[in-house]
């Protein structure tokens, strides 16, 4: 077992699919290696599911800076949070650019006889 | 205790730099109101002609049938004719309409709500006991992404979120669309503001689900 094999294993390690003697070795590799000690430990404190809990502020940039360092170190060991942030990111840029763009696009003109309906429904009202 | 919980949390989103009002469009739109109030027929007139196509397209932007959306323009310009001492002249008469009309749109969705509201749950990653990701997230790169700029893109952006369940596809449109902000989003959907922000993130999860499955040709 080395740091690459341990890092490759990190997921099925943590999710019980590892034969035991896998397991063994990763925990005798991170005995010995306190690089590899620190990556299980933060494995183990942070999940993907925390993390999808401050996707929105990690985004906007509003995360305090504490939360932002632990945030980002679930994902220098995680690619499977770094395509889902990849996609959301996507998806709230394709939102926000239809919204752009749909209010920009000049509107279709205002049908005369809504106009009509209006000032008529208006002058009902008023008398 | 996870270590995200523990830290300290953020000192609130960094408000959006206000719009910078001008002051010469901000006196016509008093002078116009104040022609209005005093009983002029034109003046109401040039209002519906200057402000009413944009006002449709909000409309239009929220009700799925055309006809409903000219309904909802016509009793918001009623009830912004009834309201219109209200209008304090300081924001601009669009956008003061502007929130007439979300408000009226969203009245008739509550009116036109029929069929069960679906579930969006399907639409939400799952994850393992764990807590790690059940369904590896798909990536898509460079050539279905940079489609995102495109209009036929925009179209299917469109599209998918018009299948969001509605108080999803709704909290998109104030949000994205519409770009009301958290504080606004809160008042007209008379919720609080982290009921606002719980939406969205439902909304922003399952239309990236959609999104992947569109982009990643892997619909269910
Ligand atoms: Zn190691
Ligand atoms: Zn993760």
């Amino acid at each position: 077992m080395n740091c690459k094999d341990l890092r490759d294993k990190l997921y099925r390690y943590f999710e019980g699919l590892l034969p035991n003697a896998e397991e063994e070795a990763i925990d005798r590799h991170a005995e010995a290696c306190p690089e590899c000690a620190g990556l299980l430990k933060q494995w183990s404190e942070t999940t993907c599911r925390d993390l999808l809990d401050f996707i929105d502020d990690y985004v906007d940039g509003t995360l305090a800076e504490s939360v932002r360092t632990v945030f980002e170190r679930h994902l220098a060991i995680c690619t499977q949070c770094v395509d889902y942030l990849d996609g959301y990111r996507k998806a709230i840029d394709g939102a926000r650019a239809l919204g752009k763009a749909e209010r920009a696009a000049p509107p279709a003109s205002m049908p005369p006889e809504l106009i009509a309906a209006i000032l008529a429904a208006r002058k009902e009202k008023r008398s | 205790m996870n270590p995200l919980r523990a830290a300290a949390p953020a000192g609130g989103p960094a408000q959006p730099a206000s719009k910078i009002l001008d002051p010469s469009e901000l006196a016509r739109d008093r002078e116009l109101v104040a022609r209005i109030l005093a009983g002029e027929e034109r003046a109401f007139e040039e209002l519906l002609a200057t402000y009413g196509a944009r006002l449709l397209a909000v409309a239009a932007r929220f009700c799925r049938e055309e006809h409903d959306a000219q309904d909802v323009v016509q009793d918001a310009m009623l009830s912004a004719f009834k309201g219109l001492g209200s209008y304090t002249g300081d924001a601009r008469l669009y956008t003061w309409l502007h929130r007439i009309v979300v408000n009226a749109a969203l009245m008739r969705l509550r009116a036109r709500r029929r069929r069960p509201e679906q579930s969006i749950e399907e639409l939400l990653p799952t994850f393992t006991a764990a807590g790690h990701h059940r369904e590896p997230p798909r990536r898509w790169d460079e050539p279905a992404s940079a489609k995102l700029e495109r209009s036929e893109t925009r179209k299917q952006i469109r599209h998918l979120i018009e299948q969001l369940p509605e108080p999803f596809r709704v909290v998109v449109l104030l949000r994205d669309i519409e770009e009301l902000d958290t504080a606004e989003t809160a008042q007209v959907l008379d919720i609080t503001e982290q009921a606002v922000k719980t939406r969205l993130h439902r909304a922003r999860q399952a239309l990236r689900t959609l999104l992947e499955r569109h982009l990643t040709g892997s619909e269910p």
